[in-house]
């Protein structure tokens, strides 16, 4: 398989399940939140997410299609990364790995 | 917040998903006055919304197009190296820096940008010059163009270029927090020679990984409404697949004019804002 398809063939599955599932989870919670008239609430910390979930509280169905939303772009540059990794492509692993790094970088310099 | 509004509120973020989509641009330059001028939101809600938002726009547009291979997956990682470290400096020095002059000089740069794009016709280098000029990293692709259905094959050149420029989107974007797409679209389309639905098509990959570190922070500072932030994402989920539909319908010599005018109209906003007019700048 050409390269560029090979990378479209990993990264695009990501992209749509990535897509997909946090719909259906946010679409659930707001129509449960909607149908039971829970009132205003911020995202939930990770940890609470599954208990809730078990509660069906409409907040931790949010919760999770926003985590899984955020979790879609990095990844995507993870799948990228394996996929240079099998093509042994070095200039393309570096530049991944930059990626990744300057991500992690930014987030805890904001977090500070 | 009212089941009502919030269905207003999917419904309008929809239009910024589907300009996103269509130009490479995030949308936030649509959602946040949406939300803070049209819903009176606080500002710090609105910014943490239109996060998600972007990210909800980049990842609905991106599974399209990466299917389609508008996107060049190559070279939006490349160029992502230097606009992730450009906004983390720009996110540094924005508190030393004089918001209303930057504002202004940004404006200059778009209008700049603007009529660059109107004035050029594009350009295209083919991949075996891009191989002849031996670049340091080949960035070839090809992808069918979906109104035309014609195979487009295109080199890329100019990459040390590109890469400062990108830098200084991602420096902008820290900043303003703004500008992002709107710069890396004229950058690829012009200076690199990327055809202009190919180059939004990665700019609009791109986007969402540049959203992302705001996204992580303001998720672990509990600072997102998770109901606000559920109803634009769906809206600019929704408007994303719009976008990828109008992309089809179009050429890329009236996107190129459509975008041009879409730099003059936020030209003026950030002429607006750096005297306070607009958006709570």
């Amino acid at each position: 398989m050409p390269p560029q398809k090979m990378l479209c063939s990993v990264v695009h599955p990501i992209l749509r399940w990535g897509m997909v599932l946090s719909l259906v989870f946010m679409f659930f919670g707001l129509a449960l939140g909607i149908f039971t008239g829970a009132e205003e609430a911020s995202v939930l910390p990770l940890d609470k997410i599954p208990s809730r979930l078990l509660d069906l509280d409409p907040a931790a169905f949010l919760t999770l299609g926003i985590v899984l939303l955020i979790a879609t772009p990095l990844t995507r540059v993870f799948g990228a990364l394996c996929v240079f990794i099998r093509e042994r492509d070095r200039k393309f692993i570096l530049v991944s790995l930059a990626v990744l790094l300057s991500v992690a970088l930014a987030v805890i310099l904001g977090a500070a | 917040m009212e089941t009502l509004v919030l269905l207003l509120i999917a419904l309008l973020c929809m239009s910024a998903g589907a300009i996103g989509a269509l130009m490479g641009i995030g949308g936030g330059l649509i959602i946040i006055p949406l939300l803070t001028l049209g819903f009176g939101l606080p500002m710090q809600e609105a910014i943490g919304a239109s996060l998600i938002g972007v990210i909800a726009t980049s990842t609905g547009a991106a599974s399209k197009y990466v299917k389609q291979g508008l996107t060049n997956v190559r070279l939006a990682l490349f160029l992502e190296m230097s606009t992730t470290v450009g906004s983390i400096i720009g996110a540094l020095i924005a508190v030393y820096t004089n918001q209303t002059v930057l504002f202004l000089m940004f404006s200059m740069l778009l209008v700049y940008a603007g009529y660059t794009m109107l004035r050029r016709t594009e350009v295209l280098f083919s991949p075996e010059e891009a191989e002849a000029a031996g670049q340091m990293v080949d960035l070839s692709c090809q992808y069918v163009d979906p109104r035309s259905s014609c195979e487009v094959s295109y080199g890329v050149k100019g990459l040390k270029k590109g890469l400062a420029y990108s830098s200084v989107a991602g420096m902008l974007s820290g900043l303003l927090g703004v500008g992002g797409g709107l710069v890396k679209v004229p950058v690829m389309n012009v200076c690199m020679c990327v055809p202009l639905k190919a180059a939004a098509a990665t700019s609009n990959f791109m986007i969402g990984v540049t959203a992302l570190t705001g996204a992580i922070i303001f998720y672990g500072h509990g600072l997102l409404n998770a109901y606000l932030c559920g109803a634009v994402a769906l809206g600019t989920f929704a408007g994303a697949y719009v976008g990828t539909m109008l992309m089809a319908r179009y050429s890329a010599s009236d996107l190129r004019k459509w975008f041009s005018v879409l730099l003059f109209i936020v030209a003026v906003t950030m002429v607006l804002k750096a005297f306070g007019l607009w958006g709570g700048a």
